[in-house]
């Protein structure tokens, strides 16, 4: 099928919401992983708060998906 | 009601001195009282000095059954007979296999402790083997001996650095496959250690005992001791197995004894007396205050005086749920357990979470496997454990999984047709606008009831003016929604859109000016209700890769049937993989959307359970 | 701005685990009010009962079997703290695992002395046993082996086999043989180990400088000790000056000074700003013995405060990780003090007064 250079270039930009939402993901989870890790090694009873504390910085991602999702959307894509 | 925890109800009782084993023992076998310490001004009671006692017997006991060998298999328990306790501290204190398994243990850790010290005695004496060193000459005034091993680049090196060097004697022998063996004799005045400073070597402690004599006596010798060593642990694990087998049943339940005991004797701390009186405060359910007080009247002959009182003492908070949704109670408790005064929200919980889980996996073969793999985790996990409880949680919201998964005909990635393409009621990947708006309204929904929520707790605590604040955040939410909507969906008309706009940002300014120090949240009313979008996200993700793995992986024989076999397992491997990330954020996004997205409107959390002054027997009759 | 961000990730990952794990063993440390209850208690039993609330039940369990309760705190004591240091050093993010084990390392140089000085006097294990600190590679275990040498020739000989202070006690084992003197072969293990903590020092400064000053106050203790003693037996400077250490905050030249200055002992405490000795000299006046001991155990709970008050505000830095290791030696001193105490039949104001309080 032929791709018009709008559809391609919107597809990029989803492509770096995207990638953008995560790389800041998994920045943010990072530190709070390592520290979840080393409470639930001291208090393994403490682990569904550590586990809660590791999925807060999810919604970065999801901003980025959804935003994503919009452009593929308002591009005629999906 | 149904949003919040039972009533409660604080008492102070007040009872004479000689009554007081026989209340402590009444209250501990009803179970219907969690006692705090007495806020009256009065002599703090000490613990009775069995309680010492009995705390040393209990740590005996507990360090015993720690040693013993763990039981293999399931087997009826034999229950024991209750002891009063004197009678117990008697019977535990002359129990002669307790002292014989901490001996077995110490001797066992000491003969372990030989064997490695003769197997060190071995492997050195093996290494100087007919280089007719006596080992029992190694003492000397004038002279120091030092062995060590070392690689081959090290063991030149360091033969290069002793060249020339006077009164020294070295022999050096090949022991391994680049492994050099270096004995050295030298003046007590010739400092060798600037030779073998920086060099990686492995030092042999030449007055270990054991090695004496010549290398071939000393194996022999190590090696008989070691036989000699090996049966002796044989037979001290034997005997501990033999202990284990016979008694273990009877420690178990002497174990539970102490610990009620234990139990019981230091709830006196919590006491206050005077000459002749005790007195002690604690909660009971207000349901059954009128029974508690006939009971402990009744008990004491009248020899008791219960009040109610009244303070500013924050209630322990107790479920009323059906025993079904225990399970449930268990998560709030591991997220945070609800004030006694504030909305318990676990029937939201209960409803939502399976609704979320259900639209993220959205998989009638995924919901069913869901099922079994929960019930299966049920089957040998601890009851009071998170994993169990999950796991029943998680078993519930399968069905939800099933039931989505029907109206979306999706079985395992797979869309069938005839019957159960006439029962789908949406498809992903069609309706995917509808999805995402239905996502944004279940946050806006639910965002809205935590607002809602959130008046209520603060007007309940008399905070109005936060009050207020929820209220207008309420505003904000309703007006903001219908702005960005119209903004971005045209979903109405011009004029509209601006008004609600306009609307919504006054409304934010007002909510912000009550609510203070909290307006930090009130970017939250933005980013919260978009932060459900993420179970159509996963939910999409979920159906792109078994379409995906459908696409590309489904099995079939037009290839022959090697690519069948292969086929099929990647098949399996990659739904199973997708299922299993379906499942895990299901459970964990489910979760989160309703502890931080729902709760952050209303909840403080922060209660204390109810723990009534009880125990539980397994193993005692 | 950029540069504060990717410092902060920077942190949050080397140290977010470290950071966590110790904060949550922080945690489990005992409470004052636990520390108070264990000083009122009458006896070992009743010290055992309260013990078996906090982290020490299980090691208190694992020695069950044992007749004397006192023996059994002190073994359990030995154990929790081997457990936790460790645990400390299993930690540490694996460029600083060195700073650690050095710094931990101090309560294997105190075996080792122990240990040279129990053999000098013809003591055997069992007397020396409870005041071995088993936290490191000279243990109870190997200080046991250790003392079934011939003498204290012997005993070095062996400790110097694979040992990761060779060169200390390779050092101490040389000026034995030179001197034959147990104070001397001391000084010189004293003297290695402080050059050590000196390179520690160094590093320390640009890692975590708060725990840097705290090092140096220990170092100013070794100094001033050696004045105190020095003065208290009419010993002139030089011949203490070789012992001095340095990296410490005072410098040996202004050591020096105010050790000529001052005419008596009474004279020197009072000049010495860097640590309040005034309590401690009203305690040593008023004793018949005139202990020293008094000086040492004040500077040593002012290093503690010190430390805990620098420290406690320490996150996702090497600081967390020493907050932890100072706290945890607090707890070490007291119970051993609280222990000791009943062992002597020491009066309650006696314990207390020797006591450090964790700072919560």
């Amino acid at each position: 099928m032929a791709i018009t250079l709008e559809a391609a270039l919107a597809a990029i930009g989803a492509g770096i919401a995207l990638a953008g939402g995560a790389i800041g993901t998994g920045m943010a989870q990072a530190g709070i992983g390592s520290a979840g890790i080393g409470l639930i090694a001291e208090k393994p009873g403490e682990m569904g708060r550590a586990l809660l504390f590791l999925v807060i910085p999810e919604t970065i991602l999801i901003f980025g998906f959804v935003v994503a999702i919009l452009i593929l959307i308002f591009s005629g894509i999906i | 009601m149904v949003l919040s925890t039972a009533k409660m109800q604080k008492v102070r009782l007040l009872f004479y001195y000689q009554d007081r084993d026989n209340v402590i023992k009444f209250l501990h076998e009803k179970g219907v009282i969690d006692v705090r310490q007495s806020s009256v001004a009065l002599e703090r009671d000490l613990p009775p000095d069995r309680l010492a006692v009995l705390s040393d017997l209990l740590a005996k006991v507990n360090g015993a059954i720690a040693l013993l060998p763990a039981r293999k298999g399931k087997r009826a328990i034999k229950k024991t007979r209750r002891l009063p306790v004197d009678r117990l501290i008697k019977r535990v204190g002359s129990l002669r296999y307790i002292d014989a398994i901490f001996e077995a243990d110490e001797r066992l850790r000491d003969l372990d402790e030989e064997r490695k010290a003769l197997d060190h005695v071995i492997s050195i004496a093996t290494m100087f083997e007919n280089t007719g060193i006596d080992f029992s000459h190694l003492k000397s005034n004038t002279l120091s001996f030092s062995a060590f091993t070392a690689g081959r680049r090290e063991a030149d090196a360091i033969s290069r650095s002793l060249e020339g060097r006077e009164n020294i004697e070295v022999i050096k022998r090949e022991v391994g496959k680049n492994l050099f063996l270096f004995f050295i004799a030298h003046k007590k005045s010739e400092d060798i250690d600037e030779v073998l400073a920086g060099h990686s070597i492995n030092e042999l402690d030449l007055a270990a005992k054991g090695l004496s004599g010549t290398p071939h006596d000393a194996i022999s010798e190590a090696k008989r001791k070691m036989k000699m060593d090996e049966g002796m642990s044989a037979e001290l694990r034997k005997k501990l197995a033999s202990i284990a087998e016979g008694k273990r049943d009877e420690i178990l339940g002497f174990k539970e004894m102490l610990e009620i005991e234990v139990e019981r004797a230091s709830l006196s701390s919590e006491f206050k007396k005077t000459d002749k009186t005790f007195v002690m405060e604690g909660w009971v359910p207000a349901k059954d205050y009128e029974n508690f007080s006939i009971e402990i009247t009744k008990f004491t002959s009248g020899r008791c005086y219960l009040e109610k009182i009244q303070d500013d003492e924050l209630a322990p908070t107790l479920y009323t749920r059906p025993k079904f949704f225990r399970s449930f109670d268990y998560l709030m408790d591991f997220f945070s357990t609800p004030r006694s005064d504030e909305i318990d929200p676990t029937w939201i919980f209960i409803i939502s979470f399976p609704i979320f889980y259900g639209l993220m996996v959205s998989d009638v073969g995924y919901g069913i496997v869901s099922f079994l793999l929960a019930t299966w985790f049920t089957t040998f996990t601890d009851p009071e454990g998170l994993v169990y409880n999950t796991s029943k949680v998680w078993q519930i919201a399968a069905f939800s999984a099933i039931f989505f998964g029907i109206i979306s005909n999706q079985y395992f990635g797979l869309q069938l047709g005839g019957i159960f393409k006439s029962m789908q009621l949406f498809d992903w990947m069609r309706d995917i606008n509808t999805v995402l708006v239905v996502t944004l309204l279940f946050g806006v929904a639910q965002v809205v009831l935590g607002l809602v929520l959130g008046f209520v707790n603060k007007l309940k605590r008399r905070e109005t003016r936060l009050a207020f604040g929820r209220l207008f955040s309420i505003g904000v939410v309703f007006a903001g929604a219908v702005a960005v909507s119209g903004f971005l969906f045209n979903s109405f008309d011009p004029t509209t859109t601006l008004y609600s706009g306009i609307a919504a940002l006054a409304m934010l300014v007002i909510a912000a000016v009550l609510s203070g120090i909290e307006a930090t949240e009130l970017t939250n009313l933005i980013t919260h209700p978009l932060s459900y979008t993420r179970i159509m996200g996963f939910g999409l993700a979920s159906i792109i890769i078994a379409f995906l793995i459908d696409s590309a992986f489904t099995p079939t024989l037009a290839y022959g049937i090697l690519p069948f076999i292969g086929l099929l397992l990647a098949f399996i491997a990659l739904h199973l993989f997708n299922m299993l990330l379906a499942i895990f954020e299901g459970i964990v996004q489910g979760a989160r959307l309703n502890f931080v997205e729902f709760f952050s409107k209303f909840y403080e959390g922060g209660g204390v359970k109810f723990k009534p002054f009880a125990f539980k027997k397994k193993y005692i009759e | 701005m950029r540069l504060m961000a990717f410092h902060g990730l920077k942190a949050a990952t080397t140290y977010g685990y470290a950071n966590a794990r110790v904060k949550a063993m922080q945690s489990r440390l005992l409470l004052k009010g636990t520390i108070r209850d264990l000083i009122n208690t009458r006896d070992a039993s009743g010290m055992l009962s309260l013990l078996m609330s906090t982290e020490y039940k299980e090691d208190i369990e694992a020695f069950g079997g044992m007749k004397v309760k006192r023996a059994q705190i002190d073994f359990a004591l030995s154990k929790n703290l081997a457990k936790n240091v460790v645990k400390l050093v299993e930690l540490t993010p694996s460029g600083q695992k060195p700073l650690i084990r050095d710094i931990v390392g101090r309560w294997d140089i105190s075996n080792i002395k122990l240990a040279i000085e129990a053999k000098a006097r013809g003591m055997r294990f069992e007397d020396v046993s409870s005041s071995i600190i088993d936290a490191g590679v000279y243990g109870a275990k190997a200080v046991r082996e250790f003392m079934s040498s011939q003498g204290v020739e012997e005993l070095l000989e062996r400790m110097l086999i694979n040992s990761p202070y060779r060169a200390m006690l390779s050092n101490a084992l040389q000026v034995y043989r030179k001197t034959g003197s147990i104070v001397e072969t001391e000084m010189a293990i004293d003297r290695s180990y402080y050059a050590a903590m000196g390179q520690v020092i160094k590093e320390l400064s640009i890692l975590s400088p708060e725990s840097a000053r705290v090092l140096r106050m220990d170092m100013d203790m070794k100094n001033i000790l050696l004045l105190i003693r020095a003065k208290h037996y009419g010993a002139d400077f030089q011949g203490i000056a070789q012992n001095i250490v340095a990296y410490g905050s005072i410098g040996i030249g202004e050591l020096e000074a105010v050790y000529n200055g001052s005419k008596d002992l009474d004279s020197l405490v009072r000049a010495i700003k860097v640590f309040d000795l005034a309590k401690a000299l009203e305690v040593y006046k008023s004793t018949g013995s005139k202990q020293l001991l008094t000086f040492e155990i004040a500077m040593r709970n002012q290093i503690f405060n010190k430390g805990v008050e620098l420290l406690s505000g320490s996150t996702l830095s090497f600081g967390s990780i020493m907050t932890y290791f100072y706290l945890k030696e607090i707890e070490v001193f007291t119970l051993r003090i609280a222990i000791n105490g009943l062992r002597y039949g020491l009066e309650k104001n006696e314990i207390l007064g020797m006591m450090v309080w964790k700072a919560e």
